[in-house]
This record gives C-alpha cells, structure tokens and sequence, in this order.
C-alpha cells in the first residue's frame, strides 16, 4: 500500500501550510484594515482572498489525508491504530475520523475554514472595508489557533508504533448508529459558525463602528450558526435516546451542558437584537451575549476535552486543555478590555418606555435565558469550584439542574404566550384583551384536553396549559400574517421565529410529558409465556444471534401487543471488552415503547430480563426539532422589505441598511 | 447616564474579579483522568453480595471487613483484561510484602470457570477468583464494563471505582493516599 505510508507526511504538510496561510490571512487583512483607516489604497486587501483559500484548500487537504488514511487502513499513524481497524464497516470507518479528540479538532478547522471562505467569498468586494477586514482577521487568527492545537499537542498524523496491523475501531458507541454521520459535524457547525459574528462583534469594536451596520451583515450568519447548533443538540438527544439504553434524552452532562450553554447565550442574543435593530437599545449587552456565546464554545470545548470533568462523552482526552484554557482566558481579556475602551460610543440613545412591551418581553426574555446559562454553568464547574477551594470531589447531577431547570422553563412558556402578541413601546389593556383571547383560550382547551386524558401534577399541568397558550399566541400571529401577506406570511424573520416557536412548545409539552408520565418496569419473559404491562402486552418468541468479526450481539425478540418483533440486543466487543445494550423502540405519535435487554442473558434457559419503559409523546420531539429546523430557515428568509402603516412602529431606523443583507 | 456610568464602573471591578476567579479555578483544576469514574456508592457501604470461589470455598465481602479489598471484574476474552493482568499480578505481589496489605479478588464477568483458570494458570494470578454466574456482584456495583476495579476499605465503603485498564502503582498509591497500607513502613 504505497499511498497509505504518505498521508502521514501529507497530513501533516497540509496543517503546516494551513498554520502560515491563516497567520498571513490575519497579517494581510489587518494591514488592509489599517490602510483603509489611514485612507489609503487597501492593496494588501486582494491578498486576503489567497490566504484564506490556501488555508481552505489545506484543511480540506488535512481531512482527505485521515480519512485516506482511515479508508486505506493506514496503521503506521497512531490515530489509526487507535481508532481504526480492519473489521470497521465502511460507514463507521469513514466517520472513525472525528470519533476522537485529535479527529474532531481536524473537523472543527475544516468547518472553520470553510467559513472563513464563505465570509471572504460574500464580501469579496469589500475586503477593503475596515469592518471586514478586521473580521476576517479575527477568523484568521482564530483559525491559526486551531490549526497549531492541530499541528502541535493535539496532532492526528503522529506516527504509531511500527509493525501494528489492526486496531480496536472507535468506541462502540460511535458504531452502532447512522447518527454518528450527522451529529458531530452538524454540532461543529452550529460551535464554529459563531465565530462570524464573534469576530464582526470584536471588528465593530476595534473600528468603533458600533452602531447596529455589523449585526445587520451578521444576522444570517448567526441564525444558521444557531440553527446548526439547535439541530446538532436535538440529533444529540435523539442519538442518545436510540443508543444509549436508558431512555432519556437529556442527562445534563458535561458535554451536553457545552453545547447547551452557547445555544441558550445565543438564543437570548437572537432576541436582543431585535430591539437594537428596532430602537439602538442594549448594545453592550448584545455585544457581551455574542461575546459569550463564542468563549462558552471554547470553554466547552475546554471542560469536556481536557478531562477535568467526567462525561460519558470520555471519548477522546488529552493534554490541550491548557491551550484551550489560554485561549478562552485570551477571549475573554480582548472582549473586555474591548468593550472597556468602547463603553461610552456603546450607550444606547433610548430607554425602555413600559415593560408590557416588546422590547421589554425581549428583555425579560434575556433575563430568563441568562439566568438559566448561569444556572447551567454554575452546575457543571461546580464540582471544580469545589474541588479547588476543599480539595474534594463531588458531583452535580440532575436532580439540581430540573429543580431549577423546571421553573425557567414554566417561565419562558409563559413568556412566550405573551410576548409574541405585544406591540413596540407600549400596550394598552384592551389591546391585550383582545389579542390574547384565542390563545388563552387554546391554553384553556390545552388544560382541559390533559385533564381528560389523565394528567396530573402542578408542572405538567402548568406547561400543558402554557404551552397550549403560547402556541396559540404563535399560531396567531401565524395566521394573522399569512391571512395579510399569503405565503410570504411564513418567511421573515419574526414569521418564521413564530413557527421556531411552535416547535419548542412542542419539545417543552413532549418533555414534560415523557420526564412526568414515564412508566417503566422490569419484566422477566418466559418464551411463549405473554406478561403485560402499562395495558401492553410482550412476549418473548426467541432469540437470535449475530455475529461479525468485531461483535457478537444476542437480541431478544420480543412481540408487542401482539404485532410485530422488537429486537432489544446486547452486542459484546471483543476488542473492547465492552458490552452495549442497543434498545429497540415501537414509535407511535402517541407513545413509545421502548425495550432493553438486560444482562445476563442465557439463551438456553428461555427467559429474558426486558426493560419496558412506556413513555408519552416522544416523537413530537423530533417533529418539533424539525420544526425548529424549518421556523431557521424560513426565518432566513428575507421578510417583507416596507413596513405598512398599519404595522406598530417605534422609533425609526435606517431602512436602507436593510438592502446590505439583500 | 451619570448614576448608570457610576454603576458601570462599581461593577467592573467585581465582574472583572469574578472572572478571574473563575480563570483560576479552572486553570488549577487537576485532569481526573478516564480512570476515575463516580458512582453512588463511593463513601457507602459495599453491597452485602456473597458468592462461591473457582478454587473452593465460600466468599463474603462483609466478612473481608478489617482489610483493603479491591474487586477486579474480568474476563478472560476482554482485551484491556488480558492488558492489565501482568500489573494486577505486581500489585499483588507488592500488597503481599506489607503489613495489612489490600486482598485482591477477581471477579469473574460471564466466563466459565475453565476458561479463567486457563488464563490464570498460563499467566500467574494466585487470588481468589470469584463466581459471579448470573452477574449479581457485578449488577450490585453497577459495573458498566469489563475491567472495572473497585477499592473497599477495612470499614466496608467503597472509596474507588475504575474503569479500565489500571496500573499498579497508581492502585497501590491511591490505596495509600486513602490511608491503606504504605510501602517501606511497618514492615
């Protein structure tokens, strides 16, 4: 295998020309930025394009070498032999590359560079503006971070031990599920898609053009950022639901928290920024938002991949957690010293006239969304808190997160029936009346609906109500907006965050529901013998056993009432050791059925111990997910471009900034 | 805009404070390692679980009380198992020459009873290894996989879980660090 031998070298070539292009990239555009300040001719700025391109080209040309080497079997790279290995099927073996820490960090730069060259490529002819300029310089050097953790502590083309010529395959867990192609990357998406508007944030701060032009030209970007991040948490939950085993989709791990903390920063920033664009209010703390948005990434990134903090996500860990740590530390000093030089360009020239308002919904949305951010992130370092001041050990596990997850959570609900129906500035009474009228009333008929099918509790009956409320406040101003502009009242942003809306009520109603109303038990099946539980009946018909040269699995086949097989297995890993139950699911749009197996399992005796759990509503979900998914996009799409006189207004904003975005 | 320019620069300070706190405490914070997994039952007593030993005889573990136990799940297919053994036969031979030193005990993880023998007998190991036929022991501790290492004190509380491959002077330090036998004192 003579190509196999040459994507170490390769590799390793492509992350050393990605290094010296993204630091002449950075060179390039802030020489081009400080020209254009000095009113000169921005020369230097037509460099920018090639830099950014050879560092493309080089990331791309990194991730082709490992999957090459992956795909070829290369044993003689470490990496390989860890997380290759002869008997991998094809697809598993393709995404073995980002199983590990050293493979996803070669996944991060390439989704970096990718956006560092859509951002030159959208702007292309304005390289020679201060404010892009300096934004791509940010990418730029962001980008030169990565490529050197990836070059140096963090290498994926270091050579192995020689004469190896197999390896144990990445963890069993990430070969077991086709969601392994899509989660990570999509994740990745939304962690570095935040970095533009990051580094325009950082650009209008250092060329003091803090007025609302650079989140005009960054609201796209943002919104896909958060969209990608929004579908990478809920395929997440989904991937964790299908192969974990035990059930649930959320266990507040560390690295679910990662990821979790950026999306709820950026969710408020969505918010907030609104009421900039409408009234040039919160500057600083839109900035602050977007500023903390980015650092919670790379703080993540810090907790989950340096092994300080325990995660079943213990895929990968090594030592770069101190270039991490640095790098986060960096963020933060730049952004506030930033923002310090800036204050007094940032005060808003108005005020909050009455907090039955929109802008003051967005505030108290704010409010809600930080404060769970704060809540998060106080429980997942605080075992480290802990640690350094009692050099003790503990650990914060779920019962503190839904204690306190679960009031915020009523909260937004309610705040979401309100919110979408209140006018700028100000709102009478009897405007209120007479616009929450249907949506109360669909949170009445909500109430009533779960009463009669058998819910009980003060939570799940408070979300039920609420969440038939907001739903109907979103749907309304669906139908009002469709009713006066036809199909154009789905697209734009505040039509299609309406619709984003609708789905986050529906995972709000589907995760109470599942969290409240679970029933679960074990069984112990007999073949041929039916047992029943939760008004469903199983029985055990057999088993089946499978075997491949990396697994042998053992399924239980089980009928449920009396229609169709599942097949809960345990599949044992020889390489690792490692048993994995796999559950096996019966999804109906009201409940499902979800089966494990539990070990030990004795084939010959003809009994079985199945795990049933029965659990309300699951797949709305990943209906609502996708309807998350479909609200991003339509909200992407540009809304109606003149306002109508008959729409509330406030006070005026520049209207012909909107054909930048155009 | 002068109280709220006052209020601005009061706060600075204490977010700026807050932030470098935050810095140091996680700059200090120390790698926990894949090794070093959690369980509820650290700093509880042990479960009550009895079983019969490959060899012959009875095994109790409320009846180890006044010693260090430390429980190995095995098997002998598993390949991080077959990894660690040559450090589990150090560790107990370094355990032997103290005073007070921790029993080991192998606790056998879906094998049959000649299949360990076998590996014992080609690759040293006198301990006891134990039965566990229908995985009592190991659903007791809540063992997630093969191998997974489990550190008892003379009271009966679990003090250590880990999951993996384990080396011998990492298992016969931590043991001393917890307040276990130490080499080169008493004997």
């Amino acid at each position: 295998m003579l190509a196999g031998g040459l994507s170490g070298p390769l590799g390793r070539g492509a992350l050393l020309v990605g290094v010296v292009a993204a630091a002449f990239g950075a060179v390039a555009a802030i020489t081009a930025a400080r020209e254009s300040g000095r009113g000169e001719d921005a020369r230097t700025a037509r460099l920018i394009p090639r830099f950014v391109g050879l560092a493309f080209l080089a990331s791309l040309g990194s991730m082709v070498a490992m999957e090459w080497a992956m795909i070829t079997r290369d044993f003689s790279l470490q990496y390989v032999q860890d997380h290759g290995s002869r008997s991998t099927p094809a697809l598993y073996n393709f995404t073995a590359v980002w199983s590990a820490l050293e493979g996803s960090i070669l996944l991060w730069i390439f989704a970096l560079a990718l956006s560092a060259a859509l951002v030159v490529w959208r702007y292309r002819r304005r390289l020679d503006d201060q404010l892009i300029a300096w934004a791509v310089a940010v990418i730029c050097i962001v980008m030169v971070f990565f490529f050197v953790l990836s070059f140096g502590p963090a290498n994926p083309f270091a050579e192995g031990a020689p004469g190896v010529t197999d390896g144990p395959g990445p963890n069993p867990l990430l070969q077991n599920h086709i969601l392994v192609v899509f989660h990570p990357p999509i994740l990745y998406l939304g962690y570095v898609g935040f970095t533009v508007p990051f580094a325009f944030a950082i650009a209008a701060l250092v060329t003091g053009r803090v007025g609302e032009g650079w989140l005009i030209e960054t609201r796209r970007w943002t919104l896909f950022a958060w969209g990608f991040l929004t579908i990478g948490i809920i395929l997440g939950g989904w991937w964790s639901y299908e192969v974990l085993g035990w059930s649930g989709v959320w266990a507040w791990d560390p690295v679910e928290n990662a990821s979790f903390l950026p999306w709820l920063t950026g969710t408020a920033y969505i918010h907030s920024v609104l009421v900039q664009e409408r009234r040039g209010m919160l500057r600083v703390w839109n900035l602050s938002l977007l500023l903390a948005t980015f650092s919670l990434t790379i703080l993540g990134t810090f907790l989950t991949r340096s092994g300080v903090l325990n995660s079943v996500h213990a895929f990968s860990e090594s030592d770069i957690g101190t270039y991490l740590l640095a790098f986060f530390g960096v963020i933060v000093l730049v952004s506030l010293v930033l923002i310090g030089w800036r204050g007094d360009e940032l005060r808003s020239p108005g005020a909050i006239d009455s907090p039955v308002s929109r802008e003051g919904a967005f505030l108290a949305n704010n409010v809600l969304f930080s404060v769970f951010a704060f809540v998060v992130l106080l429980g997942t370092v605080f075992p480290l808190i802990i640690e350094a001041l009692q050099d003790r050990q503990i650990s914060v596990a779920e019962p503190f997160f839904d204690r306190l997850s679960t009031p915020i959570g009523i909260a937004m609900l309610a705040l979401m029936c309100i919110a979408p129906v209140l006018p700028w500035r100000k709102a009478s009474t009897e405007l209120l009346r007479d616009r929450l009228f249907w949506p109360a009333w669909c949170g009445i008929g909500a109430l009533v609906i779960s009463i009669a099918v058998g819910a009980d509790g003060l939570t799940p009956l408070l979300a039920f109500g609420l969440g038939g409320f907001s739903g109907g406040a979103a749907l309304r101003q669906v139908v009002l907006a469709t009713r006066r502009q036809g199909w154009r009242g789905l697209v734009g942003r505040a039509n299609g965050g309406m619709i984003v809306h609708l789905g986050v009520i529906l995972i709000a109603v589907a995760l109470t529901a599942s969290n409240a109303f679970t029933h679960s038990q074990e069984l112990r099946l007999r073949q041929g013998v039916p047992a029943s539980f939760a008004g469903h009946t199983f029985e055990l018909v057999g088993f089946r056993e499978e075997k491949d040269d990396r697994s042998t699995a053992v399924k239980a086949l089980v009928v449920v009432d009396g229609e169709k097989a599942y097949a809960p297995a345990i599949t044992k890993f020889l390489n690792m050791g490692m048993n994995i139950g796999t559950p096996s699911v019966k999804s109906t749009w009201r409940y499902d059925i979800y089966l494990t197996l539990e070990p030990p399992v004795k084939k010959d005796s003809g009994e079985a111990r199945i795990k049933v759990f029965v659990k309300p509503l699951i797949m709305w979900l990943w209906i609502g997910g996708g309807l998350m998914a479909v609200g991003t996009v339509l909200a992407a799409f540009p809304g109606r471009r003149r306002r109508r006189p008959t729409d509330p207004t406030s006070a005026p904003i520049d209207l012909s900034r909107d054909e930048v975005t155009a | 805009m002068s109280v709220r320019t006052t209020t601005a620069r009061r706060l600075a300070p204490v977010v700026g404070l807050v932030l470098v706190a935050f810095f140091v405490v996680l700059a200090v914070s120390k790698p926990r390692g894949e090794a070093n997994v959690s369980s509820p039952l650290i700093g509880n007593p042990a479960p009550a679980v009895r079983s019969t030993v490959i060899n012959g005889g009875d095994f109790d573990l409320a009846r180890r009380k006044g010693s260090w136990v430390v429980l190995n799940f095995f098997n002998s297919t598993c390949v991080p198992c077959r990894n660690e053994h040559p450090e589990l036969v150090k560790f107990a031979e370094q355990q032997a020459s103290l005073v007070g030193g921790a029993e080991l005990f192998t606790v056998v993880n879906d094998d049959s009873d000649e299949a360990v023998t076998a590996f014992f007998d080609k690759n040293g190991g006198e301990w006891n290894k134990v039965r566990d036929p229908d995985g009592t022991i190991a659903v007791a501790f809540g063992v997630a996989k093969v191998p997974e290492t489990w550190v008892i004190d003379p009271s009966g509380f679990v003090r250590m879980r880990v999951a993996g491959e384990i080396t011998a002077p990492l298992l016969s330090s931590r043991i001393a660090a917890m307040g276990g036998p130490v080499e080169g004192v008493g004997s």
